[in-house]
């Protein structure tokens, strides 16, 4: 029996569906103008009633329309006048089936890939869902790479994104709500959230964000991540993303809401805490000593890639007497023959790799590997050989490249804070990098995602979570989930063994 | 927003901070001193210090020596600072040897140096009986620099007490305490002149070459 939504309303007079058909289809050309992919055809059904078919050619399934649509209504035998509720329950055996008889909301419906269908003599139509348009087929995606786990992606499509999560967490309290966004886009955005686990302060917090967005189109979820943040200029991500089905479920397990969007294959979660930054979905899935052991790893690395260039520019330049005297000498060597000081070498380079990375990601990729080459050996060989920069800056840039790729969900902000604490360490020495990290912990700990504070467990402290921040404890030993982000915490029972 | 209204008064106060600093230097635009020998009298400082000379990263070089003098330390090193027109660095100051005509001004001298910005509070103080200047010019050992030669075999033969650093002597001569120095002296041994360390006259170590 296939799915029937009766969504009849009262409708202002402009917004009627017609008894005559070639009313509609005036009302459509009005509507949609002269498209070129906007396909109306009128046709008599097996009984002699007359009926129009609307539909945007590319976004439906012929093949289903002709053989479950147009085929049925064909073979409509008798004399009998037919209600569209009657055609949607005796006659089509189509997915889902929806009856309008407001004029706007079924051109809506028509506009996402569905298929209209006026009957003459009725002030409703029927809508029919046959979409199917071009869409990529799941594959890994290029972040969150992981060598031991699922390798699915999300697509551009929202309710196949939906239905990945849906087959990672069958439970019925499983919510899926969708709405539209953009005025002219009219996107889909789907809402999904287990009702018994999220906090829902924090769920209708995100719906009424989700509904203040006024704008003329959504095309990446990127857009509805700045509109639903909680500080507009704030540095880190306050809106968590993935490209993953298994990192949204798990999130989603956690109490936090994932919202899709159409036409993106990145998933937002919110609420997003500072430490999700340094978490991969495969510390989950190796042993605990190991995913620790990455995790510490990656605190290094993020650490590394915001404060190297700053520290070396510091060191070198306000207090090189900490450094060993033979480094010392050997680096002041290495720095006689150059024109730059530290700071400013330093500065260059990072803004070179900074132009090779973005060409590289926007050249085609043969033309990018050229230029990862050229860069590799302008960069690592000519610059130092002509005595542009010396082999220590060089040195510390590439350490800091190679660290920014270990958090790659804090890429921005790490790119932003390189380039604080450089200015920092250039111009006040150890002390301005003293100063930038106190000040960037008092911004981290007053920032917050959704009214619970960002920088949680750390400020405010809670040995629970630390559990699983720079440590990864057993899965045993994490029995709770992350504070503030659902009410029934508790999310296992570890039952003893029995002793035999 | 709040946050930063709070914040203003303590950025505000780090600021008054900032001068601890002291000024930004190239580490390739300092005249790096690695050894320092004070010889003089009771009118006259003589100031002979080693400055490094790196070539390449892979070739440090070899230490270039200059003598200058003044009626006081301050002077003597304003002097070198001119003649170098460049800023004299001391972060990596390896020793400070004193002839013996300039121990009754111990304390003084280690005051001043004290007083150095970036001073390496590591810095060995040696006591020469001669001529300081002679012997750190002499070097001790193979090393590339003789400050190094010197520094790292009085730290490998000095067993008696803690290394004598700035710091070490410092600390002691403000609480009226002995302090032994090492002595450093120059040696014949057949037709050449060597270094050798000496502690309360007792020789416990010549130079001498590997292959004699």
């Amino acid at each position: 029996m296939p799915l029937y939504i009766n969504n009849k309303t009262s409708v202002k007079v402009e917004d009627r569906i017609e008894t005559d058909i070639n009313l509609n289809i005036a009302k459509v050309h009005a509507r949609l103008g002269t498209s070129m992919d906007v396909v109306i055809r009128e046709f008599y059904m097996g009984n002699g009633q007359a009926v129009a078919v609307l539909f945007i050619d590319n976004l439906v399934n012929k093949e289903i329309l002709g053989r479950d649509f147009f085929a049925p209504l064909q073979a409509v035998s008798g004399k009998e006048w037919i209600k569209p509720a009657q055609i949607c329950k005796e006659i089509l055996n189509i997915g889902e089936l929806r009856e309008f008889n407001n004029f706007t909301e079924l051109i809506n419906i028509v506009l996402q890939g569905w298929t209209a269908l006026f009957v003459a003599g009725a002030d409703s139509a029927v809508a029919v869902e046959a979409i199917s348009w071009p869409q990529r087929g799941i594959n890994e995606p290029g972040t969150d790479v992981v060598i031991r786990g699922p390798r699915e992606g999300f697509i551009e499509n929202v309710r196949a994104n939906a239905a990945l999560l849906r087959r990672k967490i069958h439970h019925a309290d499983l919510r899926v709500e969708e709405l539209s966004l953009g005025k002219y886009s009219n996107t889909a955005i789907v809402l999904i959230y287990v009702d018994t686990i999220a906090n829902k302060q924090v769920l209708s917090e995100v719906k009424k964000r989700l509904q203040r967005i006024d704008i003329d189109a959504i095309l990446d979820s990127g857009y509805v991540e700045q509109f639903i943040q909680d500080t507009a200029y704030s540095l880190f991500p306050t809106v968590g993303i993935t490209e993953k089905p298994d990192i949204a479920a798990a999130r989603i397990m956690e109490g936090r809401t994932a919202i899709l969007v159409d036409g993106s294959p990145v998933a937002l979660t919110v609420p997003m805490f500072f430490a999700e930054g340094l978490q991969s979905s495969e510390d989950y899935y190796n042993k605990f000593y190991y995913a620790s052991w990455l995790r510490i790893i990656r605190v290094l690395a993020f650490l590394a890639n915001i404060w190297l260039p700053g520290l070396f520019v510091a060191i070198v330049s306000w207090h090189p007497q900490i450094i060993p005297v033979r480094l010392f000498l050997s680096m002041a060597a290495a720095e006689k023959n150059t024109p730059f000081s530290a700071g400013l070498a330093m500065l260059l380079m990072l803004l070179a790799y900074e132009i090779l990375k973005e060409a590289g990601v926007r050249l085609p990729k043969p033309a990018g590997q050229a230029i990862s080459i050229v860069g590799a050996i302008i960069m690592g060989d000519a610059a130092i050989s002509a005595g542009l920069i010396s082999a220590p800056v060089l040195i510390a840039l590439s350490l800091t490249v190679t660290a920014s790729f270990v958090t790659v969900n804090l890429s921005e902000v790490s790119t932003v804070l390189r380039l604080i604490f450089l200015a920092a360490g250039w111009a006040m020495g150890l002390y301005g990098l003293l100063l930038v990290n106190l000040l960037l912990l008092f911004y981290l700990s007053s920032l917050s995602s959704f009214g619970l504070p960002y920088f949680a467990p750390f400020a405010p402290l809670n040995w629970q979570g630390l559990k699983d921040v720079v440590l990864r404890f057993p899965l045993w030993n994490l029995q709770f989930r992350p504070l503030g982000l659902s009410l029934n915490r508790r999310r296992m029972r570890v039952h003893q063994q029995e002793e035999k | 927003m709040v946050i930063g209204k709070r914040l203003l008064p303590v950025l505000c106060l780090c600021l008054l901070f900032l001068g601890a600093c002291g000024n930004r230097q190239e580490i390739d635009d300092v005249a790096v001193v690695l050894g320092v020998a004070i010889d003089g009298n009771e009118d006259e400082y003589q100031l002979t210090v080693e400055l490094a000379a790196p070539k390449a990263p892979d070739d440090l070089g070899e230490g270039v020596f200059f003598v200058t003098e003044g009626t006081s330390l301050e002077q003597a090193v304003d002097e070198l600072n001119h003649q170098l027109e460049k800023e004299l660095f001391w972060g990596h100051l390896q020793v400070i040897m004193i002839g013996d005509p300039m121990l009754p001004r111990l304390m003084e001298i280690c005051e001043y140096f004290h007083s150095l910005r970036q001073l390496a509070t590591s810095s060995l103080i040696i006591a020469a009986k001669g001529n300081a200047g002679e012997m750190v010019q002499q070097g001790f050992g193979q090393a590339d620099y003789a400050s190094f030669g010197i520094a790292e075999s009085v730290r490998l033969l000095q067993t008696k007490s803690l290394w004598p650093n700035l710091r070490f002597v410092m600390e002691n001569l403000q609480k009226n305490r002995k302090v032994d120095l090492p002595y450093l002296e120059l040696v014949k041994i057949g037709d050449d002149t060597r270094l050798a360390i000496i502690t309360q006259d007792d020789i416990i170590k010549e130079y001498e070459d590997d292959d004699e």
